[in-house]
C-alpha cells in the first residue's frame, strides 16, 4: 500500500514537472517581446522591464529560476495589471470558482445518484424512460447552452432568480445546476449501469431469498458496489468542474478565478496564464491522487501486487 | 434389450451428412448493417447525420447571402421569410452564420477525430505487438499524458498558436493548408493531438490478444516484417472497435470545439462558429433571443445524433452482441 501511494505520487510529480515544463517552453516559444503588441517602448524602457521580469537571463536560467519559484510557491507577478502577483489574484479569486464547484459536486451527487437509482430499480417502465431522457438531454446539451437558456427563461422571462453575480445565496442555484447538468447526468448513467449489473449478481439473489426486504438489499448491498465507479469518477469530474466554470463564470459574471484566467487569455498576461494553468494542474493532480488512494482504500476487491 | 435390424434404415443419399447452415453466413459487415437496421433510434440519427452534412456542405450555395456579408439597412431583423433566422447586429444573415458553423464544427469534429486515430492506432498498435519494456515504458507515458488535465493543455495550445506572431504556417506541413485561416487549422492541431489516449489504451489491448492468433504465427512464418503483420493483420481486426471509437470521438470534438469558440481561443472573425456564435448572442439575450437560440439547437442536434449514432454502431459492431 505504502509503496502504491509512493508510486502514484512520484507519477504525479512527474506529471506536474511535464506541465510546468511544457508551458514554461510554450510561453517562451513565442516570438517578440510581450510588450511588442503595445505601444512600442525605447529600447532602455523595454531593457530594464525585460531585467525585472528576468527575461535578460539565458533560457536555461529562466527555467531554474522559474522552477525554484514554482517550488517555493511563488507565481511570480502579473505583467498586464502592474504591482500584483499571480498569488493574490489565485487567494482572491480561487475561493469564488471553489465554493461554486463544492456546491456543483455536491448538486452532482445529490441530483445524479437517486436518478440512477430510480432507473435502475424500474428498468424499463415509465421512471427509467423518462430518466433516461433526462440523462441523455443532460450528456448532449453543452453547460453553456444550459446556462444561457437557464438565465434567459428562469431569470429574464419569470424573474425568478437574479440574472447575474455571485452575492447570496439565490444567486447561487443557477450557476450551480448549470455547472452541475452534464455530470449530474453523466453519473446518473454510471450508477444506473453500476445497479443493474449488480441487481444480476447472485449474492443480491441470495440477500432476497433469504428474506430480506427490498430495500435493505438495495441500499445495503447492492448501492456500495454500484457507487465505487462513482468515487472512481471524482477525479475527473474536479476537472470538469473546473473547467466548466470557465464559461460558467464567464455567463453569469462571476468574480472567480476561472473567468480571471480567460480574460488573462485575452490580455496575454503570460505569467497569469502560466501561473494559474499550474496551479490548476496541481489542484486537479492532488484530486485524482487522493481519489485513487480512497478509491484502493474502500474497494476489497482491488490487490495491489507487491 | 434386443436390438432387431428394423431399427435400422439406410441413410437416404440426399440427406447431408452434417448439419446445413442454419442461415447465410454473413461478413462481419453485413452482420453489423443488419443488426444496426433493426435499431430504429440509430437509423433515424443515421438520416439525421446525412441531413446535416448536406446542409453544411450544400447549404451555403443555397442562401443568396454569404456569412460575412453585411446587409445594410436590415440588422437585427427577427426570424422572417428573408431570412429565415433573422440576421443579427451588423447585417449578417443568421441561417447563413449557423450553417457555415455547422461546417466549421463538423470539420473540426471528423478532422480531430482522423488525426488522433491515427495516433492512437499507431501508438496502441505498436506498444500492444512489441510488448515488454517498449510496451511498459510507452503505457508509462500514456499514463502520464493522461493525467495532465486536458482542457488546460488545450487552453494553452491555443493561446500560443493565437499569438498574432506566430505563424503556424512556417511548419512545413501546415502550409499546404494555408486557405483554411491560422486560427481553424490550430483547432485542428490542438484537438487533434490530445485525445487519442483512449484509442491508443483499446487498440492495444486487442492487438496484445490477437498477436497470439495462429494467423500471426502463419504471417511471421511466410516471412512477413512486423509493420507488415502489423498493420496488415492485426490493426484491420480491430477496426470494429476504432469505427465505435471514432464515432463517438467526433461528438466530444465538437464539443470541446464550441467550448474554445465560447471562450473566444476558436475561430476567427468574420468566421463563425457555433460556439463563437452562441458566445455573440450572450450580451443581447434579452432582446435577440433567436441569435442564442438558432446556433444553440444546431449543437444540440448534432450532439445527440451523433451520440446516439455511436451507442447504436457500438451495439451493432460489438463482437459480443454477435449471435
Amino acid at each position: 500500500m505504502g509503496y502504491y501511494i509512493l508510486k502514484r505520487f512520484f507519477y504525479s510529480l512527474l506529471s506536474l514537472f511535464i506541465i510546468i515544463t511544457a508551458s514554461f517552453f510554450m510561453m517562451h516559444a513565442m516570438p517578440g517581446s510581450v510588450y511588442t503588441a503595445e505601444k512600442k517602448l525605447p529600447p532602455a524602457i523595454e531593457e530594464n522591464i525585460k531585467a525585472k521580469y528576468g527575461l535578460d537571463k539565458p533560457l536555461h536560467e529562466q527555467y531554474l529560476l522559474t522552477l525554484t519559484n514554482l517550488a517555493k510557491l511563488d507565481f511570480g507577478m502579473s505583467m498586464h495589471n502592474e504591482g500584483r502577483g499571480v498569488n493574490d489574484i489565485i487567494e482572491e479569486h480561487f475561493p469564488v470558482s471553489a465554493s461554486l464547484g463544492t456546491l456543483s459536486i455536491v448538486l452532482v451527487l445529490l441530483g445524479g445518484v437517486p436518478l440512477g437509482i430510480v432507473s435502475a430499480m424500474n428498468k424499463g417502465k415509465w421512471q427509467d424512460n423518462v430518466s433516461m431522457v433526462i440523462v441523455t438531454l443532460g450528456v448532449t446539451v453543452p453547460g453553456f447552452v444550459v446556462a444561457a437558456l437557464a438565465q434567459y427563461f428562469i431569470s429574464v422571462k419569470l424573474k425568478l432568480l437574479p440574472v447575474m453575480g455571485f452575492d447570496t445565496p439565490k444567486h447561487w442555484i443557477l450557476p450551480g445546476v448549470a455547472l452541475s447538468f452534464f455530470y449530474m447526468a453523466f453519473i446518473a448513467r454510471l450508477i444506473r449501469s453500476g445497479m443493474v449489473e449488480v441487481l444480476e449478481q447472485d449474492y443480491i439473489r441470495t440477500a432476497r431469498a433469504k428474506g430480506l426486504s427490498k430495500a435493505v438489499v438495495v441500499y445495503k448491498h447492492a448501492l456500495k458496489n454500484a457507487v465505487l465507479p462513482v468515487i472512481a469518477f471524482l477525479g475527473p469530474l474536479a476537472a470538469g468542474i473546473l473547467t466548466g466554470t470557465f464559461v460558467i463564470e464567464r455567463v453569469f459574471s462571476i468574480p472567480g478565478l476561472g473567468r480571471y484566467f480567460i480574460s488573462s487569455i485575452s490580455n496575454r498576461d503570460y505569467t497569469v496564464i502560466m501561473g494559474v494553468t499550474v496551479f490548476y494542474a496541481a489542484f486537479l493532480l492532488l484530486m485524482v491522487f487522493i481519489v485513487d488512494i480512497i478509491y484502493v482504500i474502500i474497494d476489497p476487491r482491488i490487490k495491489l501486487k507487491n | 434389450m434386443e436390438i432387431s435390424t428394423e431399427l435400422f434404415k439406410p441413410l437416404n443419399k440426399r440427406t447431408p451428412a452434417r448439419e446445413e447452415a442454419v442461415r447465410p453466413s454473413l461478413t462481419y459487415w453485413k452482420d453489423a448493417w443488419k443488426r444496426l437496421k433493426k435499431n430504429k433510434v440509430a437509423m433515424i440519427c443515421l438520416m439525421a447525420i446525412t441531413l446535416i452534412f448536406l446542409a453544411a456542405i450544400i447549404g451555403p450555395y443555397l442562401i443568396p447571402y454569404s456569412y460575412s456579408e453585411q446587409i445594410r439597412g436590415e440588422e437585427d431583423l427577427a426570424p422572417c421569410r428573408e431570412h429565415l433566422f433573422g440576421t443579427d447586429g451588423l447585417g449578417r444573415d443568421m441561417l447563413a452564420r449557423v450553417l457555415f458553423g455547422m461546417r466549421i464544427s463538423l470539420s473540426v469534429g471528423i478532422v480531430a477525430s482522423i488525426i488522433n486515430l491515427t495516433i492512437g492506432v499507431v501508438y496502441g498498435g505498436i506498444s500492444g505487438y512489441f510488448g515488454g519494456k517498449m510496451d511498459n515504458l510507452m503505457m508509462r507515458l500514456v499514463d502520464i499524458i493522461d493525467s495532465i488535465p486536458t482542457t488546460l493543455y488545450v487552453i494553452l495550445l491555443m493561446v500560443v498558436f493565437k499569438n498574432p506572431e506566430v505563424n503556424i504556417f512556417e511548419l512545413p506541413v501546415l502550409s499546404l493548408f494555408k486557405g483554411l485561416g491560422a486560427s481553424l487549422i490550430s483547432i485542428y492541431v490542438a484537438l487533434g493531438t490530445t485525445y487519442w489516449i483512449t484509442m491508443a489504451r483499446i487498440v492495444r489491448g486487442e492487438v496484445l490478444s490477437l498477436k497470439e492468433r495462429e494467423y500471426v504465427t502463419a504471417a511471421k512464418a511466410l516471412g512477413a516484417s512486423n509493420m507488415r503483420v502489423l498493420f496488415k493483420h492485426l490493426i484491420p481486426n480491430c477496426i470494429g472497435t476504432i469505427i465505435v471509437i471514432t464515432m463517438l470521438q467526433i461528438p466530444t470534438a465538437i464539443f470541446v470545439e464550441s467550448f474554445l469558440s465560447f471562450l473566444g481561443l476558436g475561430v476567427d472573425v468574420p468566421m463563425a462558429s457555433l460556439g463563437s456564435l452562441a458566445a455573440d448572442a450572450l450580451g443581447g439575450i434579452r432582446s435577440y433571443f433567436y441569435l442564442l437560440a438558432f446556433p444553440s439547437l444546431a449543437i444540440c442536434v448534432i450532439m445527440l445524433t451523433f451520440n446516439l449514432f455511436g451507442d447504436g454502431l457500438r451495439n451493432a459492431l460489438d463482437p459480443r452482441m454477435r449471435k
